[in-house]
Formats: structure tokens, C-alpha cells, sequence
């Protein structure tokens, strides 16, 4: 199952992070709760984590880029 | 009541050592919900470079820095440069906003009053500024902020300037980025120099539990050997 992974919400008023860090690419497994990428806002970094463990399949992000809260980070091939 | 808020006094350490007590906080806090620690700590002199920073913003060179034994860090905070050093006290927040309030905002916002509460028991009036976190007296910053979160666990935290001797390292970054100056308590303050190190943990983890937890948090306090 894909599973798309999205900027989460992060607190009132926040509605942009920029990437500052990007721990996982595509073609990498990754497993549940391990870090994907950093974002920061409002002079926090801000670690997003994956919800399940597989095999990431695309990237929707590069480092620099500012993302909406909501936007799609990556999707994730679910393993089991 | 709610919860447990683990009390760590690091007292005088370099950059490196309270990290790790940090990672370990962190990790102690996400196996265990409504668990807290906070870290209190005086740095030896570094330069920490959060995810925002740029390498402009330090303005001493390599080999001044050298001669003065300071190092640089890049850190995993929000924020610029930030200068760390034996006059300031530094607070290492390591709590779970699974617990509280999922907003970033919001835990900045109490960081800050946090601040505020303890400045006002020396008769300090300070403000924030909007847009620009940090606690601010008049056009001076006298304490800078920066965090991280990892699956809603805080890290890093905030330095506020305490002793006037260390303020001359400033001169050697732009503080969060900004042209601006900064701010000390003993400047502020003729109150400042009665109290000592032990004394101002005291009432700064007071002003932690006043406002993050104004119904009260059993504490505990950890002795940690590094």
C-alpha cells in the first residue's frame, strides 16, 4: 500500500516550514517512526517522521525548499 | 498534578556533554509520556550554528576563535548563530507536547514567559517581540531561543545572559542573524549579584513549573555524572 506522508500540522499561525534536512531518499527503507526530513519554523526544527515501516518511493522535497502545511513530503511502499 | 518533571542541574559543562544528556532525556522522554526533563547548565564558550544560520553571521575568524578557545557547533535548533558561554544560564527543555499542546508556537510563547516571570523577580521588565522570538528588554535581547522537536519532544532550549563580563563575545557573531545588541540581568538588575548560580536555577524552575504546569508537577531531581 502507498502511503503519502505530509506536512503535519504544526501549531497556530504556522502554515509554511522551510526543509532544512533530508534524513531518507528515494529507493531507501525506512522504518516506522525514523526520522524522514527536518523542517524548521518559527526557530524550531521540526523532525517529521515516518508513519510505517517500507520503502520510500518518491520525494516531493528538496533541502531549501518551503513547504505549506498539508503539502506532500513523499509517499512510502508500506512493508508488513 | 500531572506528570513528572525530571530536574537536571549540569552546572558547568562544555557544549558536547549536556548534548548527550539531552539525547538521553529525549529518548527517555518518547518511551515514556508525561515524563519531562529540564536541564539547567553554564556552557563553556561555543558558537552554535542552528538550522537557519549562516556562516557570515560569525564574524571572529578561525584562528580568533582558536585563541580564544571557542568552538562552533553545528546544532539540530531553529534559529541562527548563538553564542553560549560561562555568564549565561542555559535551559535544555525536554518536554512532551504529546502531553500538552502540539503547537510549536505555543511552547516558544511559554519559553519566553518563562523568562519574563523570572526576570520580573529582579524587578526586570522585558517583552517579546513579534516575529522575532526571544525575551527582549527595550531594543536588547537578553535571552535567545531555539528548538527542536523529535516526534513532539522539545530539545534545546533558551540562554539568558546573566553575568556582564561575558557579554563581549557577542561581538564576535550576529546573534540570531540580527545587528542587534544584547542584554544582561546584572545590567538590568542591582538585584542580579545577590544571587548566585544555585539561586537563579531556583527561581528560573520555578517559573518553569508556574507556567507550564500552574496546577503543579511532582519533580524529581537527577544527578547525572559526565
Amino acid at each position: 500500500m502507498l502511503i503519502e506522508v505530509k506536512v503535519p500540522y504544526l501549531g497556530a499561525g504556522i502554515e509554511k516550514a522551510r526543509v532544512t534536512f533530508i534524513y531518507c531518499r528515494p529507493g531507501e527503507a525506512i522504518a516506522k517512526d525514523a526520522d524522514l526530513i527536518e523542517i524548521t519554523a518559527d526557530k524550531a526544527a521540526f523532525n517529521i517522521p515516518s508513519p510505517c515501516n517500507g520503502k520510500i518511493t518518491e520525494s516531493k522535497v528538496s533541502c531549501g525548499d518551503t513547504l505549506n502545511v498539508g503539502e506532500t513530503v513523499c509517499f512510502i511502499e508500506q512493508s508488513f | 498534578m500531572e506528570g513528572l518533571l525530571r530536574v537536571i542541574d549540569l552546572g558547568s559543562v562544555p557544549f558536547d556533554a549536556a548534548m548527550r544528556v539531552q539525547k538521553e532525556c529525549l529518548s527517555e522522554a518518547l518511551g515514556r509520556p508525561g515524563t519531562h526533563s529540564i536541564i539547567f547548565c553554564s556552557h563553556q564558550p561555543v558558537i552554535t550554528c542552528g538550522t537557519a544560520h549562516r556562516a557570515s553571521d560569525i564574524l571572529a575568524d578561525y584562528q580568533t576563535l582558536k585563541e580564544m578557545n571557542i568552538n562552533v557547533r553545528q546544532v539540530d535548533r531553529g534559529g541562527g548563530v548563538s553564542y553560549h558561554g560561562p555568564g549565561q544560564i542555559t535551559v535544555y527543555p525536554v518536554f512532551n507536547l504529546a502531553c500538552m499542546t502540539k503547537d510549536i508556537g505555543w511552547f516558544i510563547r511559554r519559553l519566553e514567559e518563562c523568562v519574563a516571570v523570572f526576570l520580573s523577580r529582579f524587578g526586570v521588565d522585558s517583552a517579546r517581540k513579534e516575529g522575532f522570538p526571544g525575551v527582549w528588554t527595550g531594543s536588547r535581547k537578553i535571552c535567545s531561543i531555539g528548538v527542536g522537536f523529535s516526534k513532539w519532544v522539545s530539545f534545546h532550549g533558551l540562554s539568558v545572559n546573566i553575568r556582564k563580563e561575558d557579554m563581549r563575545a557577542y561581538s564576535l557573531i550576529r546573534p540570531c542573524g540580527m545587528d542587534i545588541k544584547m542584554a544582561c540581568l546584572e545590567e538590568e538588575s542591582p538585584q542580579a549579584e545577590a544571587h548566585d548560580y544555585a539561586g537563579m536555577i531556583s527561581v528560573l524552575l520555578q517559573s518553569f513549573i508556574n507556567v507550564f504546569w500552574p496546577r503543579g508537577i511532582q519533580t524529581e531531581e537527577i544527578k547525572k555524572c559526565l
